[in-house]
């Protein structure tokens, strides 16, 4: 009888056996708490994600720069339609924040109720994708209102 | 062995502290109804009209990252400084992988510093305390980190789960008076091995022995700590400013007092259990952050907590000048009860991942 | 770049299997019913073609498949099969390596293929798939599905011109209706207003009724030099051809309900078609990249069709109808046939090819000259637009 059990379960959903990969989680691990993106030195324009190049003014010379998670709602919707991992959460709401600084991020808004273009927000880590009952947590940045 | 005090030793004091309560409250009756006990009998007996329930993308490393961040706030330092980190907990996120590694590189702490996670279910976070006063102490690192934080949760069907809720709480120490806005004077422990609640590794929720766990656990062990860091401390109820026990209910805190001779006035700054819950290993923390967030300088604090299992840590507490600078540089913990937003039982299911 | 009495591709034969949940058909059943098909309608041999191009977007993660080349090389007989990616762009993709390869003589006859098989998993898992054509890092892995981006582009858009929901509404009761009339196609119902405002809500404000759903299909066409082409009755030349990019992650543009990658492939398109004297105005119809109705939307505006913010009004006074000024999607789109990614680029195609040569049965659209195919990656990271003439 479990033979058959395993052989449906692997039929009809082969990806629930999938690991995260773990390497690129570690990657994203090292930027902890923070939102890590670039500054021009040469002309102070802000990036993100990190960039080499800059944009504006064509200069090498970017260094890293630590935004404060402060920014206010850029574009915002609410999903119905998950994706596997996502399921327990729904609805959820995701939304462009439009950094202090200038760049914008998506993310999830989490403990802010009625969304609305322009609200101020902060950020915060929170789980974002548990892998099943045997896999890693990764935790990531959310955004709350203030 | 009898603990030696601090004889040539630096004292190690709190130089930053800070809680997190996460925002979603259920309140005592909407538990209750869904079982059909009576409303009144839990609240008379409990004395927890509401508690904090985590969001379903919240866990102790969420928490008390969020705590740890008030904390390095009111202590105004560099989180690289800090030397030492251990988070006491029944509910970390992984049953092998530290919270404080995570949280440790979340805040920014770098990878040289010293630490792991610590188990006593309730007075995890005030073991926690203790091991860094030792580092602190001794000299061996500078600032050190200690956390409290629980996801506290029961068998749906069980009448612990009325109380059991979620909330962290972070306290950084430091040897530099000058730093120092709480002086840690007297600890010590009083620990048995007491089968009053426990949880096997294949089990997701623990047991308790009922009644078992209120007078040979939780009151002789909160007792006797007390009555013996008193003792050493030299002082009488009276003298006390301020005293916060664990909560596992209202009942029982009130209880002890009485027993000893302590009044509601001196309970009543670090008593938040009725609205918030049993927060676990971060109850007493929490109650000790409640009260220097109102204390004057140089009142004075007791604090004894109770883990399961059993023991109790006690703690001798003086608050110095520095506090009132410090305690508005982060939320104070009336904020963060203040904040709240009621959600129904299916909710709380949801969120507290009951629903399989 | 101009060059005097280059060759041109052309398209002389087509075939596709139906757009459905083909319960029955894996890979190889699919690839071989559409490129039978399209051989049998241009009337040649497997012996005579010397290239293949196969365009497929998810067969590596959903069926375990990678090196689909090697499959269609092996299920074909075939000897020169190259595999081409690029999300839902690489039907047209492919299209324009099969192009480029003729154009620059190291092949006269090529079959072209867009195969994709998505209906074998349950829909959270192909929801999470599906997100792989928007940017892992920064996007799919905080939980954003493509939906919910598009849902911002289109809250964004709403805000910022007044865009309807009736307009948007509009443009899924269009494509279904010319869906109706479309034998390849999926969803071959007509919806009214109500249907789409009752439709379970995907990622607000985005319902179902304004979503493409993924499907299964397979689609071919067999291009050929002009020499070639010349011999046959029934054709259509690609007259000019652009591919634009722009941001891959929504939130890294500055507007976010500008398709730069769509302008820019728009221009480039234009410069080429310049050559054999055609403008914009002289589009006839054109089949365009609504894997959610906002999507056809700014494609109007951003191909040029209508200012910009005023592809909503364009939708509203019926210009896009099949007896409109200019007939969008007259296949009845992504919407109404289903979206099998890396097929539907050459689906577009194929659409052409009927309607320029008067194929197009009950949705033929009335002496069309010019045609145009917008075929888009993910939320618009690239675009594939392709010009073509009789």
């Amino acid at each position: 009888m479990k033979k058959i059990y395993f052989f449906e379960k692997s039929i009809f959903s082969p990806l629930k056996m999938h690991k995260s990969n773990i390497v690129m989680a570690w990657r994203k691990i090292k930027r902890g708490n923070y939102i890590i993106g670039s500054k021009c030195k040469e002309c102070s324009a802000f990036f993100f994600p990190s960039k080499r190049r800059c944009a504006k003014c064509e200069s090498n010379e970017l260094e890293d720069y630590r935004f404060r998670g402060k920014g206010e709602i850029y574009a915002h919707s609410a999903i119905h339609y998950p994706p596997e991992g996502f399921e327990k959460q729904v609805p959820y709401s995701v939304a462009i924040v439009k950094l202090d600084e200038g760049p914008k991020i998506i993310s999830q808004i989490v403990d802010s109720g009625h969304l609305e273009i322009g609200m101020k927000v902060e950020s915060c880590i929170r789980k974002v994708y548990v892998d099943g009952e045997k896999g890693i947590i990764h935790y990531g940045i959310k955004f709350r209102a203030v | 062995m009898e603990e030696l005090g601090f004889k040539g030793r630096k004292m190690a004091g709190i130089i930053g502290y800070g809680v997190y309560i996460p925002l979603y409250r259920i309140k005592t009756e909407e538990i209750a109804n869904v079982w059909g006990r009576d409303v009144e009998v839990v609240k008379s007996g409990l004395l927890i009209n509401e508690k904090s329930v985590p969001c379903i993308d919240e866990d102790t490393v969420t928490m008390g990252i969020e705590a740890s961040l008030n904390a390095i706030k009111r202590a105004d330092i560099n989180p690289e400084e800090i030397g030492a980190i251990y988070s006491g907990s029944e509910t970390p996120a992984y049953a092998v992988k530290p919270n404080i590694s995570i949280i440790s590189n979340a805040i920014g702490m770098g990878p040289r510093h010293l630490g792991a996670d610590v188990e006593f279910a309730c007075k995890a976070g005030t073991a926690a305390l203790q091991m860094i006063m030792g580092l602190v102490s001794s000299n061996i690192v500078k600032y050190g980190l200690a956390i409290g934080a629980d996801t506290g949760e029961y068998y749906a069907e069980n009448i612990g789960d009325q109380s059991s809720s979620a909330g962290s709480a972070a306290f950084i120490l430091g040897n530099n008076p000058k730093e120092i806005v709480a002086e840690i004077k007297e600890t010590l422990s009083f620990t048995s091995d007491v089968p009053d609640f426990w949880r096997r590794p294949q089990a997701r929720y623990p047991t308790h022995a009922e009644k078992f766990t209120a007078e040979p656990a939780y009151f002789k062990h909160t007792i006797t700590a007390t009555k013996l860091i008193m003792e050493k401390a030299g002082i009488k109820p009276s003298e006390v400013d301020h005293v916060v026990f664990h909560t596992p209910n209202g009942k029982f805190p009130l209880k002890v007092a009485k027993t000893l001779g302590f009044t509601k006035e001196q309970m009543k700054a670090g008593f938040v259990v009725d609205k918030i819950g049993n927060t676990y290993s971060a109850a007493s923390l929490i109650g000790l952050a409640s009260v220097l967030d109102v204390a004057e300088p140089g009142e004075n604090i007791i604090l004894t907590s109770f883990g399961s299992g059993a023991g109790s840590d006690a703690f001798y507490i003086k608050v110095t000048d520095a506090i009132k600078e410090k305690r508005d540089m982060a939320k104070t913990t009336k904020y963060y009860i203040d904040r709240k937003k009621y959600i129904d039982y299916a909710t709380y299911c949801k969120y507290t991942n009951k629903i399989e | 770049m101009k060059v005097k009495n280059q060759m041109k591709a052309n398209i002389i034969g087509a075939g596709s299997t139906t757009f459905s949940e083909h319960w029955h058909y894996g890979l190889r059943e699919m690839i071989s019913q559409a490129c039978s098909s399209a051989l049998k309608s241009a009337n040649i041999g497997l012996k005579e073609l010397d290239s293949v191009f196969v365009a497929n977007c998810f067969a590596g993660t959903i069926n375990g498949q990678n090196n689909i080349n090697a499959l269609c090389s092996d299920e074909l007989g075939l000897q020169n099969c190259t595999a081409i990616g690029g999300g839902d762009a690489a039907g047209a993709y492919a299209i324009v390596q099969a192009a480029n390869a003729i154009m620059s003589n190291q092949s006269k006859i090529a079959l072209v293929i867009g195969v994709e098989k998505m209906s074998d998993m349950p829909i959270t898992d192909i929801t999470k798939i599906i997100s792989e054509v928007t940017e892992q890092e920064y996007e799919a892995s905080t939980g954003a599905t493509l939906a919910s981006l598009y849902a911002m582009i289109t809250l964004k858009h709403m805000k910022m011109y007044g865009t309807t929901e009736k307009q948007l509404g509009m443009v899924s009761i269009k494509n279904h209706l010319n869906a109706a009339e479309n034998e390849i196609a999926q969803f071959k119902f007509k919806i009214m207003m109500e249907d789409i405002a009752k439709s379970p809500m995907v990622a607000d404000p985005i319902r179902l009724l304004h979503s493409a759903a993924p499907s299964d299909g397979c689609c071919a066409l067999v291009m050929c030099n002009e020499e070639i082409a010349g011999k046959y009755k029934d054709k259509a030349q690609i007259a000019g051809t652009g591919i634009g990019a722009d941001f891959m992650a929504v939130h890294e543009r500055e507007d976010i309900t500008a398709f730069n990658s769509v302008s820019s492939a728009s221009k480039a398109a234009f410069a080429q078609a310049a050559q054999a004297g055609i403008k914009i105005q002289d589009i006839s119809f054109a089949e365009v990249h609504d894997s959610f109705s906002i999507g056809e939307i700014i494609s109007i505006e951003d191909i040029g069709f209508a200012k910009k913010g005023s592809g909503g009004k364009f939708i509203e006074e019926g210009n896009a109808d099949l007896n409109g000024k200019l007939p969008i999607n007259p296949s009845g789109g992504l919407k109404g046939c289903g979206h099998p990614f890396a097929a539907t680029g050459i689906r577009q195609a194929i659409e052409v090819f009927y309607q320029l040569n008067n194929k197009a049965g009950k949705r033929q659209v009335k002496s069309p000259e010019y045609a145009l195919t917008e075929n888009i990656s993910g939320t618009g990271a690239t675009a594939v637009i392709n010009i073509y003439k009789r």
